[in-house]
């Protein structure tokens, strides 16, 4: 009986295919658009992911989000490692400065100062040179993909064809030497600028002449403390905020998905891309069940039970529903996998196939609940007198 | 019934092996993005644990290691070119030890001036010293021989008249001329003795006080030329270690340049500095415990012992080595002695956490 019912789904190749595509292109749109999505959202927080070693962020109270920045007072950095439960803290420095290449190109690029002596948020994966690199004198430490992009030299000083910034190279940073030491690799931020690590002390004179350095200060918890417990008493202390790292993801996205248009643009996307699995595959399922509705009657005359008809739409459902996820979600990922990740963000996250998987069947059941209405309210006569 | 022929079994066996084949492919595909895109949490192995307090509730400062004389900051009055550069970093100096010597040559060439100048007013007041020569007094002698010898003639020829008579008619004439020679040979007579008193007298005291002034003057005019000299040469105030040297032999120096010419400082016991920020302060006690820590890992701690705080309360200089600095906040400076003074691990000028143990910040 199971097998008649995919033979009449697999032998109905227009309909097979048309349901298909539906349903594929439906996934399609569902999880690509919720995966440049997360990847697009997840750029706006990529530094706090990036830096797994502090457990508290200290912040101006006044700060919406990571790129917010507010700075603070330079003695806030000992005043929070005067709190109990806290174990260490550091300043960082986090800004926006004019780089001038050797070629004479300028770019706007982010810089991070790290902590001289622990060098606390440093880059998270080196490809080139070491962190420790950044104790020698002008050192700098940039982003891979900035080398290839914006730092990429049309004229190197050294004459030749264009190539990618290098270890060895000098640049200028607010028109003072800086000097090539390492390559990382670091999460893209939002606005895409380059990523340029150096030492907080060395950020600082970069820097133009500001009252306050300190950005942001991290922290880490004594083991045992309580995280709630100390940014309380740091807040009653210094007046300033202190996230957990989950708390700062969560407040820095908050800020993008209420202030920015970015979610209901994606969203409706997504919800297209529900409505044309609905309309497409939905439809053209139902279609299929009222087609066949002759051979479910002619079953029921022979006997077959309601149960057995109820299943067998279930199963061409759930067949259909099956593979045009799978094909969907295949072409997703083989996008996904082929579109280099600085060009569009793109970040396939777990729950983005659950969805898509949930949507899918949410259409295939409808249909299908529909298409079953009729089957059991079919009188078997209807089918032989027409 | 439905009855597919053989041709439509095939493609049903295409449709249903090879789509759900390609199916479960996207669907593998899918489990691979989603496992390779899982963030990586980076190895943050390079990074050093930064110093930790010792005492659950502190308050916590940044130090600047200082020698206990502080830093000497050794200056010049004068400028100069530096002529010699007498020690080197990090060497032990004596009190009165030379440092650097600016080039003397004019001062010594100056100095010459005034000695030579010294000798010649020595010379004139030794000269007025030993008159009067015995030539000239001789020669006054023989000047008050001569007149007495006058006088003896001019009274014998005025005798030897009045012994021929008194009546005579050439003594009428004679007698007043010979009368009047004795009176003038008695006045050369007298003026060789005043001229004899004036040359045994010798030099006038009046003289003698200006020559002696002028060789004051000649004397005070080489002092000076010598204190010239001694200040070109710079010497320890104290005795300790140079800290840092700023010039060499051939630089021109000037005093309020700003520039540290040569630094020194006791470095036993070296002191340490702390910062509070004033809205801490109050939590300071001077008996509490304190600690300082190096920075980079080295795990090292330093047990400090209260010296003073400064009474002030001053504004904070961003300590970014930029000369230009910055006012930050307000901060209370406190002095302490490192309880272990042979730690060379520490340098002056060196920035170490510092935590003291201070009553809860919260909760007061």
């Amino acid at each position: 009986m199971y097998t008649f019912a995919l033979k009449m789904l697999f032998g109905d190749s227009a309909r097979f295919y048309g349901m298909l595509l539906g349903l594929a292109f439906s996934t399609l749109l569902i999880s690509q658009q919720a995966s440049i999505f997360v990847g697009l959202m997840s750029r706006t927080f990529g530094f706090i992911t990036d830096t797994p070693s502090p457990d508290l962020w200290i912040v101006d109270p006044a700060q919406r989000f990571l790129d917010d920045n507010k700075p603070l007072r330079s003695t806030a950095v000992q005043r929070v490692q005067g709190i109990e439960g806290i174990e260490w803290a550091v300043p960082l420095y986090k800004g926006l400065l004019v780089v001038n290449l050797p070629d004479g190109k300028r770019q706007m690029s982010q810089i991070i100062g790290i902590d001289d002596a622990s060098l606390i948020a440093a880059p998270p994966f080196m490809l080139e040179g070491a962190v420790t690199d950044l104790r020698k004198p002008d050192a700098i430490i940039v982003d891979e993909r900035a080398t290839r992009r914006e730092f990429m030299m049309q004229h190197p000083p050294e004459g030749g064809p264009p190539r990618p910034l290098r270890v060895g190279d000098t640049l200028e940073l607010n028109d003072q030497r800086a000097e090539v030491v390492g390559i990382c690799k670091a999460t893209q931020t939002f606005q895409s600028q380059p990523v340029i690590y150096t030492t907080y002390t060395r950020a600082s004179q970069f820097a133009p002449r500001e009252r306050r350095m300190v950005t942001m200060i991290l922290a880490k918890l004594e083991p045992g403390a309580d995280v709630h417990t100390v940014t309380e008493a740091i807040t009653q202390s210094t007046g300033l905020s202190a996230y957990s790292s989950e708390q700062f993801v969560a407040k820095t996205l908050g800020y993008w998905m209420r202030e920015t248009g970015i979610p209901i643009n994606f969203g409706t996307a997504i919800v297209l891309g529900f409505f044309v699995g609905i309309a497409v595959a939905g439809q053209m399922f139902y279609n299929f069940v009222l087609d066949n509705l002759k051979y479910f009657g002619a079953m029921k005359a022979m006997g077959a039970s309601r149960g057995v008809l109820l299943r067998m739409v279930s199963l061409q459902a759930l067949t259909i529903a099956v593979l045009g996820f799978g094909l969907g979600i295949g072409i997703t990922s083989t996008f996904g996998l082929t579109i280099p990740g600085e060009r569009l963000a793109f970040r396939m996250t777990w729950q983005i196939p659950l969805i898509a998987a949930f949507a899918v069947t949410l259409i295939c059941t409808a249909s299908a609940a529909l298409g079953m209405w009729r089957v059991l309210r079919l009188d078997p006569a209807d089918v032989f007198q027409g | 019934m439905f009855r597919p022929s053989a041709k439509m079994f095939a493609l049903i066996r295409v449709r249903s092996l090879l789509i759900p084949m390609v199916a479960l492919i996207g669907i593998g595909m899918a489990v691979f993005t989603v496992n390779s895109q899982v963030p990586r949490v980076p190895i943050a192995s390079t990074e050093v644990a930064p110093p930790h307090s010792p005492f659950e509730e502190r308050i916590a400062g940044v130090g600047t290691v200082l020698p206990s004389s502080d830093i000497v900051s050794v200056g010049t009055a004068l400028a100069g070119v530096v002529e010699v550069v007498a020690v080197s970093e990090g060497q032990t100096v004596a009190l009165g030890e030379l440092l650097f010597r600016l080039d003397g040559r004019q001062t010594r060439a100056q100095l010459a001036g005034a000695t030579a100048r010294l000798g010649v007013a020595s010379a004139r007041f030794d000269a007025l010293k030993a008159l009067p020569h015995t030539t000239s007094v001789r020669e006054s002698d023989a000047a008050v021989a001569a007149a007495a010898a006058q006088l003896v003639d001019a009274t014998g020829r005025l005798a030897r008249l009045d012994e021929l008579g008194a009546n005579t008619s050439t003594s009428r004439n004679e007698r007043p001329r010979l009368e009047f020679e004795v009176v003038a040979a008695q006045a050369a007579l007298d003026t060789a003795h005043a001229h004899r008193d004036e040359v045994l007298q010798g030099a006038w005291p009046e003289d003698l006080a200006v020559a002696a002034a002028e060789v004051a003057v000649a004397r005070a005019d080489v002092v000076l030329a010598q204190t010239q000299l001694e200040r070109e040469s710079v010497a320890s105030p104290i005795a300790g270690t140079v800290l840092s040297i700023d010039i060499d032999a051939g630089e021109h120096i000037v005093p309020g340049s700003g520039q540290q010419f040569v630094a020194l400082g006791a470095l036993d016991p070296l002191h340490v500095r702390v910062q509070i920020d004033e809205m801490d302060a109050w939590r300071f006690r001077a008996e509490s415990k304190a600690v300082a820590l190096a920075r980079g890992g080295s795990r090292s701690e330093f047990a400090l012992r209260f010296l003073r705080v400064t009474p002030l309360i001053l504004p904070k200089r961003v300590l970014s080595g930029d000369s230009a600095e910055r006012v930050d906040v307000r901060v209370m400076e406190v002095e302490y002695e490192l309880e272990n003074p042979h730690t060379m691990t520490l340098m002056p000028g060196q920035l170490v956490d510092v935590f003291i143990e201070a009553p809860r910040a919260v909760d007061r």
